[in-house]
């Protein structure tokens, strides 16, 4: 390239002419990159991953941070295409001065490479400070002695740095096409053409549709809770991409009506209003879906968090007692020394007893479908089998006295949400004549049943033995004895030595009396200061990410209301001047912006409020997988945050109109 | 009654820092009669555009009056004033002023719409025969970027016609306009005039000037000479007014 200093003066004399216009694009791309390292970041991080529900955490980022690719290539065209409408007069006036469209292919590819190294460099850098910072305060805000530093993978900032400069070339590749397809004289009017008006295709609005209605089907009908943060995200791309596309017809169908509208159009402040709108629609319909879709994800990441924030306790008090332990195996006459020692344990903490509960029950699981094996090491259990809890009659009965005995051969069951059960039931492997449902009850109910389908059958001791010898396969051969019982309140440290020494001496107990056909003891022990304090822990993390991510969005969407109201202001200000010389007063004027703010306004709101309806259900099954069963509580904070919500964002458009009045007024 | 009176105008510009004073206008007195077309002639700095944006209310005298109809445009405040200017007066700009994001049709519904008392069957009734008149009837449809500068300075008298205003201004109308489409847009001013259209126009163009039936001559802020047509023919007022510009540059009467 020959004289390559000069290309470079030009390029940057250009950016320097177009600063106004150039500098909120390099801030938008490098906030775009800032949100992508962080959610990348914290998706890959080892040391996020050792924090309970680290893990559901960082899968759940790994999803969103395809999500946010998506969102970033569409947000960076969006903006680019701001600044290149701006520079088109520039490019025009180039070539007629003589630059051949290579040599103005050059400047825009340095200028294109300026761009994208420093919005990338910039953003690397402050995104890491920004998450290593975040970590820290909120570890600070938990209590928590920040132990290690939060490790970023080296090859988060590479993928990152790459994606990025792919979208970069990209948009030259944009904006070589037009300098190429056009010629200079309609470079030099520039700003003076509109988007070519778009013709109402209706294919947009049954694709919009389709797509939305196919994201709200998947939203409101899934029942598992396992699968649902993968159906989650799928329905999250089906609605995105069919709000766009709503959006693009919907703004120029709406268009052409109200200019159809002789008596609407034709009024004065629509009139400049709905023209000046139809000259930039496709650009208007992705910055307003662009906004909607922004805002919906901060209203339900923010319902979301918030109920799992103020329903914590919740998920704590339908556990039922305070302490539970289950030991393996456990005879008959192994009861009362076991309790001794429970008893003993407690007395050296000084920690009163009370509600005293224990029973045997025996674990099986049964195939739903048939040959399919009934029990497998790792989570694909869970769906394949349906689990049952067997009780034998006589540890039953002393919690429950108001119970008959169920005949030999019956069963009583209960389960929380579970179908009934037919009243012959054969496949555990004898069969069982199922007399009556029960209303679940504590302490037996103590088990996690939200997850999976589970029942708990009451039943003669002799017909347990008699199952335990037909179903080998299925049965865990050994009898579990469960204790729960009231400790009053404890701190966590206390809790914590309680439940070690008394797992360690009933553990040792049981050794010694193991059977030398098992040689196997287990034992399980928790407590509710315990489970409060790893709760806190992960909601701690969930929160950390959340509160960041939300703040991320919030200022996203600030950034392009702001964005779309100044740009739109730069060009519809040689209008107003036109037309306040024609005779258009000040009043005037601010009667049309209002009604162009007003116009504008509602839309992206009312169908962010619409998504956030539709993703209650499926918002609710991946809480549910948090322990929050609450609906109500998820419903009243998901109205409170909309709510909320709605009035920031009217503060939010309020001011920025301000801004697009000012400039607006301000001189040519 | 004459249908404009200046009486006395004079403006004055401080600059920014209160530096100098620049007198752009020093006693102005004229009027303008029903019906007439009236140009006002100067070089480029002699005032003329001062005069005519102090005549279309878009800016103040520093002292001195103008009248329309007998009505002080003075006594009115800012908010009548935009309204005054829409009904009255009606404004063809050397640069077009057409909005890019109208068609030629709204654009020149513009100054209805803004009146806001004129239905969209009334406008669409007034366009017609205006539009006819002025030969853009088939381009009413396009935008000012598909349109020729002579057909984009058209729509804009269509414009300020529209509302029927007493008086029409026009700026250097001519400015950007190639022989063949001025020629046109004289013709059209012609035209109307005969139809009773009272017309004001200020040029530095002396076949524009050449138009008119009565030239007033501006130089550094005032008003020194007057020219009539009486029954001239076009191309001897022509020659006429080059002589008295002849005049005006040696400085002597001759």
């Amino acid at each position: 390239m020959k004289h390559p200093a000069f290309y470079t003066r030009l390029t940057f004399s250009s950016l320097k002419r177009n600063m106004s216009a150039w500098l909120p694009y390099l801030l938008s791309v490098t906030g775009t990159v800032i949100m992508l390292l962080i959610m990348r970041a914290l998706s890959a991080s080892p040391t996020l991953e050792e924090l309970y529900g680290g893990r559901t955490i960082q899968r759940t980022l790994s999803m969103g941070v395809m999500v946010a690719q998506l969102f970033a290539v569409i947000f960076i065209l969006y903006t680019h295409s701001f600044l290149l409408k701006r520079r088109r007069q520039e490019f025009g006036l180039f070539t007629v001065l003589g630059l051949e469209k290579r040599h103005l292919g050059r400047v825009l590819a340095i200028e294109t490479l300026f761009t994208a190294l420093l919005s990338t460099a910039l953003g690397l850098l402050l995104g890491a400070l920004l998450c290593k910072l975040m970590y820290l305060m909120i570890l600070r805000l938990l209590g928590a002695a920040p132990q290690t530093p939060l490790a970023i993978p080296a090859d988060v900032y590479l993928k990152t740095a790459l994606e990025f400069l792919i979208i970069h070339a990209l948009t030259l590749v944009i904006t070589l096409r037009q300098v190429h397809t056009n010629n200079p004289i309609e470079l030099l009017r520039g700003g003076a053409q509109g988007e070519k008006p778009m013709r109402n295709r209706r294919v947009l609005a049954v694709i919009g549709l389709g797509l939305l209605a196919a994201g709200y089907a998947l939203s409101l009908t899934v029942q598992n809770a396992m699968q649902s943060i993968g159906t989650f995200f799928l329905a999250v791309l089906l609605v995105i991409l069919g709000t766009y596309a709503l959006f693009l017809w919907g703004s120029v169908a709406g268009l052409k009506a109200m200019q159809g509208n002789k008596k609407f159009y034709y009024q004065a402040k629509n009139f400049p209003v709905v023209a000046g709108m139809v000259h930039r629609m496709k650009r208007n319909a992705v910055g307003l879906a662009t906004i909607c879709i922004l805002s919906t994800m901060v209203l339900v990441m923010v319902a979301a968090t918030g109920s799992l924030f103020l329903g914590r306790e919740d998920a704590l008090l339908s556990r039922g007692r305070d302490a539970r332990f289950t030991f393996i195996p456990v005879e008959k006459d192994d009861v009362p020394p076991v309790w001794n020692i429970i008893r003993k344990e407690a007395e050296k903490l000084n920690i009163p007893l009370s509600g005293e509960a224990g029973y045997r029950n025996a674990e099986m699981y049964v195939p739903r479908e048939e040959g399919q094996a009934a029990y497998q090491e790792g989570e694909g259990n869970l769906f394949q089998s349906i689990s049952f809890t067997l009780v034998p009659w006589e540890d039953f009965a002393p919690l429950y006295p108001k119970e008959q005995a169920p005949a030999p051969g019956e069963a009583l069951y209960f389960s929380a949400y579970g179908k009934d059960l037919p009243d012959q039931y054969d496949k555990m492997g004898i069969p069982l004549r199922m007399v009556r449902r029960l209303e679940a009850i504590k302490p037996l109910d103590e088990e996690r049943q939200a997850l999976m389908e589970t029942y708990t059958v009451i039943l003669l001791e002799e017909d347990l033995g008699a199952l335990g010898r037909a179903a080998p396969d299925g049965f865990a051969a050994d009898l579990r004895y469960n204790v729960s019982f009231d400790t009053g309140d404890v701190d966590t440290q206390e809790a914590w030595t309680l439940v070690n020494n008394t797992q360690n001496k009933v553990a040792a107990f049981l050794m010694d009396k193991a059977l030398p056909l098992r040689g196997k003891t287990t034992t399980f022990g928790s407590h509710v200061a315990l489970e409060r304090a790893d709760f806190n822990a992960m909601y701690g993390g969930l929160l950390f990410v959340a509160v960041f991510l939300g703040a991320l969005f919030i200022m996203a969407l600030v950034l392009i209301i702001y964005y779309k109201q100044v740009s739109e202001g730069y060009e519809d200000r040689q209008g107003f001047r036109i037309m306040r010389k024609v005779g258009m007063s000040d009043e005037e004027v601010r009667a049309a912006i209002k009604s162009q703010v007003l116009l504008v306004f509602f839309l992206p709101l009312l169908m962010a409020g619409l998504h956030m309806l539709a993703a209650f259900n499926i918002t609710l099954k991946v809480l549910e997988m948090l322990m929050l069963t609450n609906a109500g509580l998820f419903a009243l904070v998901s109205l409170g945050t909309f709510l909320l919500f709605a009035l920031f964002y009217l503060a939010v458009y309020l001011k920025t109109t301000g801004s697009y009045y000012k400039v607006v007024n301000s001189a040519v | 009654m004459a249908i404009l009176d200046v009486q006395n105008i004079k403006k004055v510009y401080t600059t920014r820092f209160g530096a100098s004073k620049v007198q752009a206008l020093s006693d102005i007195s004229f009027s303008v009669e029903e019906r007439e077309f009236v140009a006002i002639m100067g070089e480029s700095g002699s005032g003329k555009t001062t005069l005519l944006n102090i005549l279309a209310a878009l800016d103040k005298p520093t002292s001195g009056e103008v009248l329309l109809d007998g009505k002080p445009i003075s006594s009115l405040t800012d908010k009548e004033l935009s309204g005054f200017r829409r009904q009255n007066l009606g404004f063809v700009f050397q640069d077009f002023n057409l909005l890019d994001t109208f068609t030629l049709r709204d654009n020149i519904y513009l100054p209805l719409v803004l009146a806001g008392d004129v239905s969209p069957a009334d406008m669409a009734q007034r366009i017609e025969p205006l539009s006819q008149n002025l030969g853009i009837q088939k381009l009413l449809d396009k935008y000012p970027y598909e349109v020729s500068g002579g057909e984009k300075q058209r729509a804009a008298v269509a414009r300020a016609m529209i509302t029927g205003p007493r008086l029409l201004l026009a700026d250097e109308p001519t400015g950007a306009l190639d022989s063949r489409a001025t020629e046109g847009l004289l013709n059209i001013f012609d035209e109307v005039n005969r139809q009773g259209q009272t017309i004001l126009m200020v040029t530095h163009s002396v076949k524009a000037a050449s138009y008119a039936r009565r030239i007033l001559f501006i130089k550094d802020g005032t008003l020194f000479h007057q020219l009539y047509r009486g029954d001239m023919h076009q191309n001897a007022f022509y020659q006429k007014i080059t002589d008295a510009l002849s005049a005006l540059m040696t400085g002597g009467a001759q």
